[in-house]
């Protein structure tokens, strides 16, 4: 069975007016930027889709979903999907990965974000946000998504905010009307912690192939299931869609998806590996921010993207340090002023030596004035 | 020649002030800034969409045309207020839009249609040529000689520690020329093509800078002088030659203000061995007397992309320009205390200064003596 989702293609005007002959009588900004400064809407950025929000519905007392009105540049995703946000907050541009939640026939995409202690974006999108602000969002990409040849049974499992791709699947499948057995196991750390549990129940209650495992770590010994993962949890959610044992009496795990906190899917994959199914399991990783810093503590490396190698952090400016690594970024002034070495940082921390600023994320930064402050990934 | 009236203890200190200055300004940018550049430019694209629409306006009413509609002062009108507008909307795009953000001014908004390394200005110089003369070249080695090559532009003698050589007779000629094609000098000055006269780069080594330069023009002259005046039909020509007058008041101004930058009287040059091991309250110190401001109104301001206060735009290129004018106050108070010049006058008399300082130059030195006109 194939899941076909909704596609919509990019709306007639656009094609007609984004032509090379438009843009030629644009140049050099192109007709894009003209029509944005009449309706922020009419951008023609596909790779910054410009989106209202039209929804806010709190889903506990620390996460909310955001609908999101995107323009016609927006064509569709596949379940399990994220796209980049991007909020201006005080002038500036926060961009952060959000998986989508909701079912990918709808017209409007939708992510839900857990206020994080030391989540800056997403404690902004939980108290700050309001319907009708305007954000951008990506295209969206990832590969954490289901085959073209839905099989029989599936297996989720998921703790904390990693519901939200499992959503977006779970929903899907339902409304294609998928008829084959689904077993969601899913930790939190208690019932008012978790997310999309009333929803979750009533997709319970009304497809019977669904069964429903909800699992709290804080939860009393005494309970069948509670803590946190572990071999016996694996065997009761299987329990649920016969995947166990074929009629020839060898083990055999369904297709699992499985996304949540790096210790989750060590154990997850751990168990698989032991019951030798790691071809079977599809994991999606959620980076925990970066917490403290520690400025003279030099360690850490630096890795060149497109020059695919990386070095030892020696707690010099990352202009110095990929020049002595036999690189030549382009660079000018090398004192902060003529941003010629700017260049695009992938992931990572590094503090402005000038300002003592610092800069998390993928983000622009001069190479010149910047040291690592741990790992750090450049596309040079 | 710069010499240098503070010991260097004053220069350390006075370094240290300037900075503390940057350094408050860094850190109060937000969403004031954002708002402001997101409204210049919006109003930029405004006025450049409703000036070409003034200008096709303007053709129904051509008498020529023999239609109804004939009508010389509507005609006039329109295509006047069209062309002008035009040259104002490039001037803005070019100046307090173009330059600053390709200075990286607006980097931190994190937002590539303000970014430095993406965005691209409506004139002849490719925007990442223009960050490396203009950003780098000039901004780090202002008016040091042999090392800034804004000094002169390499066609002209604009200080008289450049050799005087007969070709410089024709000064006042060679920097009319360059005013009315301001862009075209601005298009190929990274190009460096007085080194490829001189020999000191060979033809290959300059093509892919002149290329890249042609290319961009063709972009830019193809889109003003066929594309657009193509749209009119029979009426090509007029089309053009209001394209082209807009083009003309955009070099004609841009010249304007960037001549009186750096070249009126009194403002300073140095010699390439200051840059030997100087200091961060020397290199201030030199963009202080290297620069000189322009005084004027708030729109005024905004028409120079706040080249008008140079001096601030040399201490600080990177931050919003917006903020010079405020800045200025604070950068004016700590001059006094050290006693350094603040070069600031009227557009009249800096530009007077300025076209008295070609004149001048155009002649050999024993003619000038060692004083320049004030």
């Amino acid at each position: 069975m194939s899941l076909a989702t909704n596609t919509t293609s990019r709306s007639a005007w656009r094609r007609i007016i984004d032509t090379p002959l438009i843009n030629a009588l644009a140049a050099p900004h192109g007709i894009g930027r003209y029509l944005e400064v009449i309706n922020p809407m009419w951008s023609l950025d596909k790779t910054r889709i410009p989106a209202r929000v039209s929804a806010i519905t709190a889903e506990t007392h620390d996460t909310v979903s955001i609908e999101l009105s995107p323009n016609g540049e927006w064509t569709h995703f596949l379940p399990g999907q994220f796209v980049q946000v991007y909020i201006e907050i005080d002038g500036r541009l926060h961009s952060r990965s959000y998986s989508l939640s909701n079912s990918a026939y709808h017209q409007k995409p939708r992510i839900t974000v857990k206020a994080h202690d030391d989540g800056f974006v997403s404690k902004y999108i939980n108290s700050e946000l309001r319907v009708g602000d305007r954000i951008s969002i990506s295209p969206a990409a990832g590969d954490f998504v289901l085959p073209a040849d839905i099989p029989a049974a599936l297996l989720f499992i998921a703790a904390g905010s990693g519901i939200t791709p499992m959503m977006a699947m779970l929903e899907t499948l339902f409304e294609h009307g998928h008829s084959g057995a689904i077993t969601l196991l899913y930790y939190s750390r208690n019932s008012a912690d978790c997310i999309f549990r009333k929803r979750l129940e009533e997709l319970a209650q009304r497809h019977e192939n669904f069964s429903l495992l909800l699992v709290y770590s804080s939860a009393p010994s005494q309970q069948a299931l509670h803590g946190h993962f572990n071999q016996h949890h694996l065997l009761n959610a299987l329990s649920t869609n016969n995947g166990l044992a074929d009629h020839t009496g060898s083990i055999s795990l369904p297709l699992t998806y499985v996304c949540g906190p790096e210790a989750l899917i060590d154990q997850v994959s751990a168990e698989f590996e032991l019951l030798s199914q790691g071809d079977k399991l599809h994991s999606e990783r959620f980076k925990p921010a970066n917490r403290s810093l520690n400025t003279d503590d030099i360690s850490g490396s630096i890795a060149f993207r497109q020059s695919q190698f990386a070095i030892e952090n020696d707690g010099s400016t990352l202009l110095e340090q990929a020049e002595s690594a036999g690189l030549s970024p382009q660079s000018g002034c090398r004192m902060g002023i003529c941003h010629t070495c700017t260049c695009l940082k992938t992931s990572g921390t590094v503090r402005n030596i000038n300002s003592g600023e610092i800069s998390r994320g993928e983000e622009h930064i001069r190479l010149c004035i910047s040291q690592a402050v741990g790992d750090v990934t450049l596309s040079l | 020649m710069g010499k240098i009236a503070l010991n260097a203890e004053q220069l350390a200190n006075f370094g240290e002030e300037i900075d503390a200055i940057k350094q408050t300004a860094l850190l109060q940018r937000g969403a004031r800034d954002a708002r402001y550049i997101k409204r210049v430019v919006a109003f930029q694209r405004a006025l450049a969409i409703a000036s070409r629409i003034s200008i096709y306006a303007a053709l129904p009413f051509l008498p020529s045309l023999g239609l109804s509609l004939a009508s010389w002062p509507l005609f006039w009108t329109l295509i006047c207020a069209g062309s002008i507008g035009l040259g104002i909307a490039k001037i803005l795009d070019n100046m307090e839009i173009g330059h600053n953000i390709i200075h990286g001014q607006y980097d931190w908004m994190g937002d590539p249609r303000f970014h430095s390394k993406h965005y691209d200005w409506d004139t002849n110089c490719p925007s990442e040529q223009w960050a490396h003369s203009h950003n780098y070249e000039h901004h780090t080695y202002t008016n040091v000689l042999g090392k800034d090559r804004d000094i002169g532009y390499g066609i002209l003698r604009m200080d008289k520690a450049q050799h005087w050589h007969p070709a410089y007779l024709a000064n006042p000629i060679f920097a009319t020329l360059l005013m009315l094609f301001f862009d075209m000098g601005v298009a190929l000055h990274d190009v460096e093509m007085d080194s490829l006269r001189t020999g000191k780069r060979s033809f290959k080594e300059t093509w892919p800078k002149l290329k890249q330069s042609l290319r961009k023009t063709a972009r830019i002259w193809g889109k003003d002088f066929i594309l657009f005046p193509a749209l009119a039909g029979p009426l090509f020509p007029v089309v053009m030659a209001a394209n082209a007058v807009a083009n003309l008041i955009r070099n004609i101004w841009s010249f304007t203000i960037i001549f009186c930058g750096h070249f009126p009287a009194e403002v300073q040059t140095f010699p390439a061995s200051v840059c030997e091991n100087e200091t961060k309250g020397h290199w201030y110190y030199r963009q202080l007397l290297g620069s000189a401001n322009i005084e004027g109104g708030k729109i005024f301001h905004i028409m120079s992309g706040n080249l008008s206060h140079q001096i601030e735009h040399h201490l600080f290129p990177d931050v919003p320009a917006h903020r010079y004018a405020e800045l200025s106050v604070a950068v004016r108070e700590v001059c006094d205390r050290y006693g350094i010049p603040y070069n600031t006058g009227p557009l009249w008399s800096q530009y007077a200064s300025v076209w008295a300082k070609i004149f001048t130059l155009a002649l050999p030195s024993r003619h000038t003596g060692n004083t320049l006109p004030a």
